[in-house]
């Protein structure tokens, strides 16, 4: 598995944090580990993925 | 669109459900201002019979061809309501609902001047979604008189016995030389004990 | 049909397709009357699989006495050389002649209206733990492996014997949640089967030798069904010693064979050491190996555990999400023979509404393709979720096709579409366009435009309302089937109208009731968001959230966070907005 370090911006509350995850997961339900949003937005893709889209 | 739409609007009081929280006499005053609509009824329980009748009563007196219920939530009476209009004759899809219990009165009950509006904005909505609606058809596609079971075990063998036993043609596909699964390779089975072959 | 193999399925509920191919036996199944008189002679031998290994079988085979058919198997694969000509002596054996080394595999097409999955599971390979040392120590063995030796149809005649020196063992362990409940080396599920048979392996041992000393190493036994706390208390009235503890290892004496379990017992907090003669791993189920031919025949989708999904978990539990298929049995998730029994007869009866019917009614809320528009791109085959659209061939001229029997109205393919070619029945453009308009009317500013789907967070706000849940009146709905119906046009059009916070919102993944359309939602806000911020306006002001039908209290909250936000919203900048949206598409 090619787990990469990502960084996550929740539209909630402001909360970031960073996470390791599989780009080949995505897209997949986010959660704000702070506010318990959902509106959670990936700020840094995995380069491959960036060039893919 | 050639025909000329005539909107019938049925604002429902729930008892005191709806018409505790919000005025339910503004929103049919409103109701009837708005383009199209050519008949506003209140009711104290729509979903019930004398309601229903009020709904078809008014679909032929009026020669409506779309209908807003202004009510509970679709999830519970679009279906009562979509076979009350097609009784009267009209498309079932040319009914539309208004959430104004579920989303408006029950949630907002201590507010009676900002549900009310909120009400009429639901049903404004509802009766220019209402202007768009055309009628829809649910065909039916024939089904061929067979099954298909994949997997010869305990399970597929009791899914294509029984299916059998209604009267229809099945065929069992089973990868391995034998019928029986994991289950034939077992002892006995729990809770009972006995044998599994 | 036995030794067959499904391989293609096409078409939709009512009328599908199937080729199925049927293996070559290489003997003749109604004429064979199962005389052995080619075993006896076969000169090869292998191991036989139905014993678990334990005892051989030929080439020429029968699986295990009481099979159906009640016929021989050649299986070429071990067949002298491949060569059935170099040997050739069953042929001669054959006194009704129906050995025919000629034979090929026949296909077969077969048109039927409903499919039942019933592809079961497979089991746990225990050598992937290393410390319990299964393949290394001769007297550790799995719980299908006992089946065989405890059986008096099996390879032993029902003596329970050990490997290494085929001498009665005395003292028995058994080791629970093999391959389950586990995060590494193994499932993260519970296989749900093995702590009754365990609580049966040591009923049916005690029963053989009322002298024999078992003892079963737990986590939890979950012995919850009929009868089951029944056997479980039985099994411990006749000595049976339940320690709660994994094993950590397991060693082996070189010389006795004798093993050396160590366990943490949890209850007594020490660890112990005990001397055994035989360790039992009782394995777990795993999904079926080969079942991902079937799921892609069948477009089905799998839960993160690897068995089937059914269309919902409660509700319509043997129902696939592809509309006439269904499942029995271990396929959908781990369990027994009563509760397989019990799953197939719902399939069976399933099934048979539709047969019986002989029509089905289709969803008038489908997907229709306007062919002026459509430029053959092939999106909307792509993202439904169902398979229901064909894909379009630009070279050929082929427009895509909705196979309106399979699909079922998310309205993902018209959302997608690039060039507005799809019209979604009952949800259209201008009827959710003309919701957004008239909702956001009068005060736009005091309003939150909220896109909920049919089935789970329009509910959740059902939920709410019946639960008297109080949140801000600026909250106003629109439904669609699907939240993977929402255009990105309607978002856009709503922040036109002067909207100062959207919001879009469906089911959590797991429980979207159109397998995936909830994903393409998903990417869909992303991108929104990315352009909102390319044309400097704040992604804050499009929401997501997943809300199920049964979080009231989460619509709820939801609601009051959003108010929150909405009032950080300023006249200047959603008056900047609608500029700044004026010609975006």
């Amino acid at each position: 598995m090619a787990c990469v370090e990502m960084i996550f911006r929740c539209l909630r509350c402001g909360h970031e944090f960073e996470e390791k995850a599989d780009p080949k997961d995505f897209p997949k339900e986010l959660t704000c580990p702070k506010c318990m949003s959902n509106s959670v937005r990936r700020i840094i893709k995995e380069r491959a993925e960036e060039k893919k889209e | 669109m050639s025909e000329q739409l005539r909107i019938g609007v049925f604002v429902c009081e729930c008892g005191l459900n709806i018409a505790g929280t919000v005025d339910c006499d503004a929103l049919s005053e409103d109701a009837k201002t708005l383009k199209d609509v050519v008949c506003v009824i209140k009711n104290k329980y729509t979903c019930a019979d004398p309601g229903q009748n009020e709904i078809k009563k008014a679909i032929g007196e009026y020669n409506l061809n779309r209908v807003v219920v202004a009510s509970c939530t679709p999830k519970i009476h679009e279906p009562t309501f979509r076979q009350c209009v097609a009784e009267a004759g009209l498309n079932p899809y040319l009914f539309e609902m208004a959430n104004i219990r579920e989303h408006c009165s029950w949630v907002h009950p201590h507010d009676r001047e900002k549900a009310t509006e909120k009400a009429r904005s639901l049903i404004r909505s509802a009766v220019s979604r209402a202007r768009y609606l055309q009628s829809q058809e649910e065909a039916t596609v024939p089904v061929t008189q067979s099954a298909l079971v994949i997997g010869g075990g305990v399970a597929g063998m009791q899914a294509a016995l029984e299916i059998a036993d209604a009267g229809f043609p099945v065929y069992l596909v089973e990868k391995q030389p034998s019928l029986g699964g994991i289950m034939a390779a077992l002892d006995k089975t729990y809770p009972t004990m006995d044998c599994s072959i | 049909m036995t030794y067959s193999e499904v391989e293609q399925i096409a078409g939709y509920v009512g009328n599908f397709k199937a080729r199925i191919r049927k293996k070559a036996r290489y003997v003749n199944e109604t004429e064979c009357t199962a005389c052995r008189a080619c075993a006896d002679i076969c000169p090869v031998a292998v191991p036989d699989e139905y014993q678990q290994g334990f005892s051989s079988r030929k080439a020429i085979y029968i699986p295990f006495p009481q099979a159906v058919p009640s016929a021989y198997v050649l299986d070429m694969n071990n067949c002298l050389g491949n060569n059935p000509i170099a040997c050739g002596k069953c042929q001669e054996a054959c006194e009704k002649k129906c050995i025919d080394y000629d034979m090929k595999d026949v296909i077969m097409e077969v048109d039927v209206g409903t499919v039942v999955v019933a592809t079961g599971v497979d089991v746990f390979d225990p050598s992937v733990i290393p410390e319990f040392g299964y393949g290394r120590h001769a007297n550790v063995i799995t719980s299908m492996e006992f089946e065989r030796l405890i059986c008096a149809g099996g390879p032993t005649d029902g003596h329970f014997i050990r490997p290494s020196d085929r001498q009665r063992p005395r003292r028995i362990g058994f080791v629970q949640c093999v391959g389950s409940r586990s995060r590494n080396g193994g499932n993260p599920y519970c296989s749900n089967i093995c702590c009754m048979n365990t609580v049966k392996d040591t009923l049916l041992l005690k029963e053989h030798y009322p002298d024999i000393q078992s003892s079963v190493y737990y986590m939890d036994i979950r012995a919850f069904g009929k009868g089951f706390e029944d056997l479980y208390m039985r099994s411990k009235e006749k000595g049976v010693r339940y320690i709660r503890g994994i094993p950590g290892r397991i060693d082996e004496d070189p010389d006795t064979k004798n093993l050396l379990l160590t366990v943490e017992n949890t209850t007594a907090n020490r660890i112990e050491k005990h001397d055994l003669d035989m360790v039992v791993l009782s394995v777990g189920v795993i999904p079926q190996r080969d079942a991902n031919v079937v799921q892609q025949l069948l477009t089905l989708s799998k839960t993160s555990d690897g068995f089937f999904m059914e269309s919902h978990p409660k509700l319509k539990p043997v129902d696939a999400p592809t509309k006439g298929v269904f499942f029995a049995g271990c396929a959908e998730a781990p369990k027994d023979v009563k509760d397989s029994v019990t799953q197939a007869g719902a399939a069976a009866s399933r099934s048979n509404i539709l047969l019986n019917a002989g029509k089905v009614k289709v969803e008038a809320i489908t997907s229709m393709i306007n062919k002026s528009q459509c430029t053959m791109c092939g999106i909307c085959a792509r993202v439904c979720p169902y398979n229901a659209i064909t894909a379009p061939d630009k070279k050929k001229g082929i427009y895509p096709v909705v196979i309106e029997a399979a699909c079922t109205g998310c309205g993902t393919c018209s959302a997608e579409c690039p060039f507005d070619a799809i019209t979604m029945r009952h949800f259209t453009d201008e009827q959710i366009m003309a919701q957004v308009e008239t909702l956001l009317a009068d005060k736009p500013m005091q309003k939150i435009l909220c896109f909920a789907c049919n089935w789970c967070s329009y509910a959740g706000g059902d939920m709410a309302g019946t639960s008297r849940l109080e949140y801000p009146s600026s909250i106003v709905l629109v439904r669609t089937m699907c939240s993977g119906r929402v255009d990105r046009k309607f978002v856009l059009h709503a922040f036109r109208c002067g909207a100062p916070l959207v919001m879009v919102s469906g089911c959590h993944f797991s429980d979207c009731h159109y397998i995936s359309a909830v994903t393409w939602t998903q990417r869909r806000v992303e991108r929104l968001w990315n352009d909102l911020e390319k044309w400097g306006i704040r992604p804050e002001r499009l929401q997501l959230e997943w809300i199920s039908a049964a979080e009231g209290q989460k619509f709820a909250r939801v609601m009051r966070e959003l108010e929150e936000l909405r009032e950080q919203v300023t006249v200047e900048e959603v008056e900047f907005t609608k500029k700044v949206l004026q010609n975006k598409k």
